[in-house]
């Protein structure tokens, strides 16, 4: 899936600022049904008038993955069977190296309050909830999917 | 349930020593930290293929012996032949090796490894010139400069970037990669790209033509402004600033560099000491895939000044000179698959030999075998002094007791030595 704009999603909406889902503008409201802090329901007008429901249809589609009950709002998802094992994301993660420090330096880590940890032979992700990308605040960070060699870490959303 | 940690695994030349297991009544449940292919091999331990008995293959069938009676046959069968070949080791401790070599000249045979055929000779030359190799550690400290030339440790070595060299974390690289550059040369555009800052797509076989240029521009010569090696002028003055600034760097390099042409290593070599004669920056690493190429290659270079040799006529001979002649009449093979890494031509002629084969499990070459003597895995089971990728002698400390019937390769060497 990869990167889903915000300007993607403001195009399929009304762009008339009504106000009517809290936000201030259409794009504000863009932004965060990305980073799912919206949820698209709220955006009345889209649901009651028949001219924004060719829109609704493709938004509803567009948004699909980053909806998917099965990815973690975080929108890490891995694909177990190109993973290696090669623990370059137990190595980089920020929050992993805070929880076990000597991760930093390569060595695995031997505690559970880690995101990714090798288990037989592939990643295993343990407290994904510790993520940059769902604590707040919430950053827009990429750092596993970069380094992961066997594009195996997908992340959707920004 | 009971957890063993800081064991090493020996699945290839990195030694990682950092893998924790979980054990229940003696199984193995879980492994951590090992790679995919690391975790295979430590699984390997309680696969249901492994060897526990000897095996005697006559009339094209294999019946199943005690270990004992196998290894008692195996010294008969040496003491009927007379030119002996013992092949493998890589995989081997030191001390086991120091055995072999022993046996290898009691009975005045060859010794002959994979080494030989790839990456040996590299090793060999960047111990006899004596050049630097820094460890590990010290790269994970200080490191700022990574090449990575002809090789792709993603796939056949794959915590080199996240336990040792590339993303690590240390006193002077606080910020891990962030604080390195790393310039990838290859002629494919391979996975290592993802973790490199700059990457140089070369023509193939062309590594020499650009060997040259960069030493004549470290010289200061001047070199034709037209492409090399398929890279532009501005490309290459990119890779000359990469190393003119080096402060403590690392040049990987493996079978890409050392593949078609022997002048390739001589270049590099030549490269990489104009560098240091200024200032001792660079360490030239290869990437050897077994555990122990490299303790192989200095036992050998202390004993005989050879990647292989003949015992009787005092001389360098591999396998592969002697099959050509038909100057074998045995091969004993210690924890070594032939048949996966040598041609239909050469494997040919071995699938004729006798072979006496030590190994852990079954492979391509054990079903050929005359007799086959189980043997114990290291590592885990049985420990010993290996050697890893960047020189670094390990000594390894088992945990788990090998099967009570299945004897370590040094002890059957030992007994096979005792008997003559």
């Amino acid at each position: 899936m990869g990167q889903l704009s915000a300007f993607q999603i403001y195009k399929l909406l009304p762009q008339t600022n009504c106000k009517r889902c809290g936000e201030a503008t259409c794009m504000s409201f863009a932004m965060k049904l990305l980073n799912r802090t919206q949820e698209l329901k709220n955006c009345t007008p889209m649901y009651e008038e028949e001219k924004y429901f060719d829109k609704l249809r493709k938004l509803e589609e567009t948004l699909a993955p980053l909806l998917a009950k099965e990815i973690h709002p975080s929108g890490v998802s891995i694909d177990l069977d190109l993973c290696t094992g090669c623990g370059n994301c137990v190595t980089t993660c920020p929050p992993n190296i805070r929880a076990a420090p000597e991760c930093g330096e390569g060595i695995g880590p031997n505690t559970e309050d880690v995101i990714f940890k090798v288990e037989d032979g592939k990643v295993k992700v343990l407290k994904l909830d510790r993520c940059r990308r769902y604590e707040p605040p919430k950053t827009a960070c990429r750092i596993c999917e970069i380094y992961c060699y066997s594009r195996a870490i997908k992340i959707v959303g920004t | 349930m009971e957890k063993l940690k800081n064991m090493t695994c020996v699945g290839c030349s990195l030694l990682c020593d950092d893998i924790m297991i979980e054990t229940k009544n003696g199984e193995i449940e879980h492994v951590y930290h090992a790679c995919g292919k690391g975790f295979q091999h430590i699984k390997g331990i309680q696969n249901e293929k492994r060897f526990l008995k000897g095996k005697i293959r006559e009339n094209g069938e294999f019946r199943e012996v005690q270990v004992q009676d196998a290894i008692e046959k195996a010294i008969k069968l040496i003491k009927n032949s007379k030119r002996v070949m013992i092949y493998g080791l890589n995989n081997s401790s030191d001390e086991t090796i120091e055995t072999a070599l022993k046996l290898a000249e009691k009975l005045e045979s060859n010794v002959d490894s994979s080494a030989s055929y790839y990456k040996g000779d590299a090793i060999l030359e960047i111990i006899n010139q004596d050049l630097s190799v820094a460890p590990f550690e010290e790269i994970r400290d200080k490191g700022d400069t990574i090449i990575l030339w002809g090789t792709n440790p993603s796939s056949s070595h794959s915590r080199l970037s996240s336990r040792y060299a590339i993303l690590t974390r240390g006193e002077l690289t606080q910020k891990g990669k962030e604080d390195r550059y790393v310039t990838l040369i290859d002629i494919r555009r391979t996975e290592m790209r993802h973790l490199s800052d700059y990457f140089y797509q070369i023509e193939p076989d062309q590594d020499g033509q650009l060997l040259e240029a960069l030493i004549s521009k470290i010289d200061g010569k001047s070199v034709p402004n037209e492409p090399i090696a398929g890279l532009s002028k501005e490309d290459i003055d990119e890779i000359i600033k990469t190393l003119k600034r080096i402060d403590l760097g690392v040049i990987f390099f493996g079978t890409g560099l050392l593949g078609s042409t022997k002048r390739n290593l001589p270049l590099l070599m030549e490269l990489v000491k104009k560098i240091n004669a200024r200032k001792p920056v660079i360490s030239l690493m290869t990437t050897p895939v077994h555990a122990n190429t490299i303790g192989f290659v200095k036992k050998m270079k202390d004993k005989t000044n050879a990647l292989n040799f003949n015992f009787q006529t005092k001389s360098p001979k591999s396998l592969v000179d002697l099959l050509e002649t038909s100057e074998v009449d045995l091969l004993i093979l210690v924890n070594s698959d032939p048949v996966e890494h040598f041609p239909e031509k050469i494997t040919e002629k071995i699938k004729k030999l006798p072979i006496i084969s030590l190994a852990s499990h079954p492979n391509l070459t054990t079903r050929h075998a005359r007799i086959i003597i189980p043997t114990s895995m290291y590592g885990i089971e049985t420990g010993g002094t290996f050697h890893r990728m960047d020189s670094t002698e390990i000594r390894i400390i088992s945990c788990l007791k090998a099967p009570t019937q299945v004897p370590t390769e040094d002890d059957v060497l030992k007994e096979i030595l005792n008997s003559l």
